[in-house]
């Protein structure tokens, strides 16, 4: 048996943790499940409130929005559901993507391009309803 | 040259075929599930339209008429409508996901293929419901 040196500045804990699950696998596969089922009332409240809001005035829109409660569900909502699209965005392309180099680039242009919708949708709900 | 040909051609084994999609019909329990991915994915684009939405809401009255206009032509009801059925399949076929994570003994073939049939006709029901509300609203 052969003892390694470790060279690196890193303990060998620190370097397992970023290869394998190590204690943190279950988090993600637990947070994806988590997240979906949270998502899943905030998302027929947005449908009854589209069929709701159908055809109604751009000042009845406006109104609706300045409720403090529909402001806040409406800013979950986009939170809620923008992380899960990631989420599955994610494990669509570590799936189908086979060069590693192309994946970890179009995973975070994915991230990226949701984070700025986000904080898009958010300001301009905010605009709308302060 | 030589005529030392072999007589009989090299013994081929039967081997299992790989599931190969020009010539393979997918089980409906794998229609389903690419189907779920399928989905996802366009829902995904999906929130690009409901960013922009809320943007043009943000910027101006003129932009929230724009896009109300337009989503009663027919492109634009052809569009929510295709949106709305991707959305409850999504969800139903999701949901089924979670009861496979949680209880595993819920996955066999026969059990799949009904909770398959289930969800795309509880889809469709809630896709008729809903544009059946907004219809006499």
């Amino acid at each position: 048996m052969t003892k390694k040196t470790n060279h690196s500045l890193q303990s060998p804990l620190a370097k397992a943790r970023g290869l394998g699950s190590s204690h943190e696998g279950a988090h993600h596969w637990l947070a994806e499940r988590v997240l979906s089922a949270a998502i899943l009332p905030l998302v027929l409240w947005v449908v009854y409130s589209m069929i709701d809001l159908r055809g109604k005035s751009y000042w009845e829109f406006t109104q609706w929005l300045t409720q403090p409660w529909n402001a806040a569900l409406l800013i979950l909502f986009i939170a809620g559901v923008y992380k899960h699209a990631v989420m599955g965005l994610q494990v669509v392309l570590e799936d189908y993507v086979s060069c590693h180099g192309a994946r970890t680039i179009q995973i975070a242009l994915i991230k990226m391009a949701f984070a700025f919708m986000a904080a898009a949708s958010i300001f301009s709900i905010l605009k709308i309803a302060l | 040259m030589t005529d030392t040909a072999p007589t009989a051609a090299p013994k081929t084994h039967e081997r299992p075929l790989s599931p190969h999609l020009q010539v393979y019909r997918l089980p409906m329990t794998a229609l389903m599930s690419i189907t779920h991915r399928m989905t996802g994915v366009a829902l995904s684009a999906g929130c690009v339209l409901i960013t922009a939405f809320l943007v043009a809401a943000a910027v101006s009255a003129d932009a929230f008429e724009w896009i109300k206009d337009f989503s009663i032509t027919p492109a634009g009801t052809l569009i929510l409508f295709a949106w709305s059925f991707a959305l409850y399949y999504h969800l139903c076929a999701g949901l089924r996901h979670l009861v496979w994570d949680t209880a595993v003994h819920m996955i066999d073939e026969r059990k799949a293929v009904i909770s398959g049939w289930l969800i795309l006709l509880v889809t469709s029901a809630l896709t008729a419901a809903t544009w059946y509300f907004a219809s006499i609203y």
